[in-house]
């Protein structure tokens, strides 16, 4: 079903860099003071990766995933899409935050389709996979239900369906599920990742937690502070799709263990 | 554990019980008020020109609400307090809306607003019949005057306490203008906006009335007045208490309206 409503636009090779960032700054200004935030960026994410972007709080990886998502704009440097330079957001792109913010005064439903309202896309049409979309997410039945009337993990996985309303190519996931209870967050990390497999969706997760970034990620790009930048870009080769058995692997424990020496965590 | 969720349940049950007591007591203090009222009245231990009784009084209410004449006069009230807060509400959210969108304007306007805002309103009341004469028009714009403000202020707050979370999320969906406005700004402003209307229309009330006490030939506040002139007592605590009632019903309209518009924010 996965593959139905959420099949792939078009049919770009594996291999090609569908997010590239070169040489990448972003600097703040505050108080008349100048503040670097991420100094010198390059990055290449393949179609259908998935990536964390991992380091402790205040590295950047928020202002890195904006900038991505063209919501606010770079100092210097490049980043494009699909060839594309990034200048304003794009309907391709769909964006998670680590607040569900629903729209208190519509239904799940209004909520769902407000995606496609502000792209001026076909409504009608839209309404087609909202039921679907919810099954997946695991509400189905709950169209007419207010935000207010659901608890914040059902919050959260009906804004992960209208990320998924405007079916866009990339996902770029700010600690979506960082204000739930870990059960809760555990369910849907498995829920993303299996959306993530079934639809080829290139997904770009921001997340503090190291065991989720391994469990998860093709690749963890584990990022160092003051300024923010890269210092190390990971492969992560497990098989797919991933179990919780990996957990129980010599190798998962190498690369935790790496991490944590990367970031200076522990001793 | 049991016993725990039955002790709970046993604190509970009391809750109800101890609200009815207080409406109960409201309700005594009321009858209390009004048997005291009539005593001091009728013992002649107030002169009863200066205090009526509370019989004699609510004969004369029933005696206005027989005569045609107070049907006249409460029409051209309700018409001024109703075009007042019309008026006034339309101005304040059209300016709020300006005023919001054009940050430069509400850093200059601003100032003003706090000083106009302290101004006591009523004060005005004189300068408005001279600059209006005593028809409806001075009572409309004193109206006006008294309900601006709250709507004002109600609508910029609610309007600028659009939280940055939503906003990034419509301009990553890629939102017009006109759709964070429509689709994110009012409704979120909705529930300020109806605050302020709610405190706004008894204003307006208030100002149609001090209007009519500057001089009028109609409403309310005149036939009040009359009343006061004649030393007819009794009718005039019989409009005082119309005019109260009036208020309420009001107030309940709106709030009524309020409630059925903003439906989600007392879903909770
Ligand atoms: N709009 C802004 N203005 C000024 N400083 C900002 C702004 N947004 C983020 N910063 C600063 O940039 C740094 C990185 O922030 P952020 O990207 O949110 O980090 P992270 O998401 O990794 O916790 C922080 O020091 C933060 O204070
Ligand atoms: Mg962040």
């Amino acid at each position: 079903m996965v593959n139905e409503i959420l099949k792939s636009s078009d049919e770009v090779s594996t291999n090609q860099s569908q997010i590239t960032i070169t040489n990448l700054y972003k600097t703040f200004e505050r108080d008349g003071k100048e503040k670097e935030v991420l100094r010198d960026i390059n990055l290449n994410f393949k179609k259908g990766e998935f990536i964390s972007l991992l380091g402790p709080s205040g590295c950047g990886k928020s202002t890195l995933l904006k900038l991505i998502g063209g919501l606010i704009t770079k100092s210097t440097g490049s980043i494009q899409i699909d060839s594309q330079e990034v200048k304003d957001p794009i309907s391709k792109v769909g964006f998670m935050f680590q607040k569900a913010v629903l729209l208190p005064w519509r239904t799940v439903e209004q909520n769902l389709i407000l995606p496609i309202e502000l792209a001026k896309g076909n409504i009608a049409e839209a309404k087609l996979r909202i039921k679907d979309l919810l099954s997946l997410v695991g509400l189905e039945g709950y169209e007419h239900y207010y935000p207010n009337e659901l608890s914040g993990g059902m919050q959260q996985r009906i804004s992960l369906a209208r990320t998924l309303m405007t079916n866009p190519d990339i996902l770029l996931l700010d600690e979506p599920f960082g204000a739930l209870d870990e059960f809760t967050r555990e369910n849907l990390n498995f829920s993303l990742m299996d959306i993530a497999e079934k639809s080829g969706k290139t997904v770009v997760l921001v997340t503090h937690s190291i065991s989720e970034a391994v469990l998860m990620s093709d690749r963890i790009i584990v990022m160092g502070i003051n300024p923010g930048h890269i210092l190390e870009d990971m492969k992560i080769d497990f098989q797919k799709p991933r179990t919780d058995k990996i957990i129980a692997t010599e190798k998962y424990a190498q690369y935790m263990l790496h991490i944590r020496d990367l970031l200076g965590v522990g001793r | 554990m049991k016993a725990i969720t039955t002790s709970e349940q046993e604190i509970k049950i009391p809750k109800p019980k101890i609200i009815r007591i207080e409406y109960l007591l409201s309700l005594l203090l009321l009858v209390f008020i009004l048997v005291l009222w009539e005593v001091l009245s009728r013992f002649k231990i107030v002169h009863e020109l200066i205090l009526p009784g509370p019989m004699v009084v609510i004969g004369s209410m029933f005696e206005l609400l027989a005569a045609p004449f107070f049907y006249s006069n409460l029409g051209v009230t309700l018409f001024e307090t109703l075009a007042g807060f019309a008026l006034g509400s339309i101005f304040s959210i059209v300016l709020a809306l300006i005023v919001v969108s054009v940050p430069i304007l509400y850093k200059v306007l601003n100032p003003f607003i706090i000083i106009l805002q302290a101004v006591p309103k009523v004060a005005l009341a004189p300068i408005f019949v001279t600059w209006f004469g005593f028809g409806l028009t001075a009572k409309i714009v004193m109206a006006i005057a008294i309900c601006f403000f709250p709507t004002f202020i109600n609508t910029v707050v609610g309007l600028k306490s659009v939280d940055e979370d939503s906003k990034l999320l419509f301009q990553s969906m890629v939102a017009s203008k006109k759709d964070l406005f429509l689709k994110l700004s009012l409704p979120t402003a909705l529930p300020y906006i109806f605050a302020g209307l709610k405190a706004s229309l008894t204003f307006a009330l208030i100002g149609a009335i001090v209007g009519e006490f500057m001089g009028a030939d109609k409403g309310i506040g005149m036939l009040i007045n009359t009343f006061n002139f004649q030393l007819e007592m009794d009718k005039v605590y019989a409009l005082i208490i119309i005019l109260s009632i009036i208020a309420l019903l009001l107030y309940l309209f709106i709030e009524w309206l309020d409630k059925k518009i903003v439906f989600w924010t007392d879903n909770k």
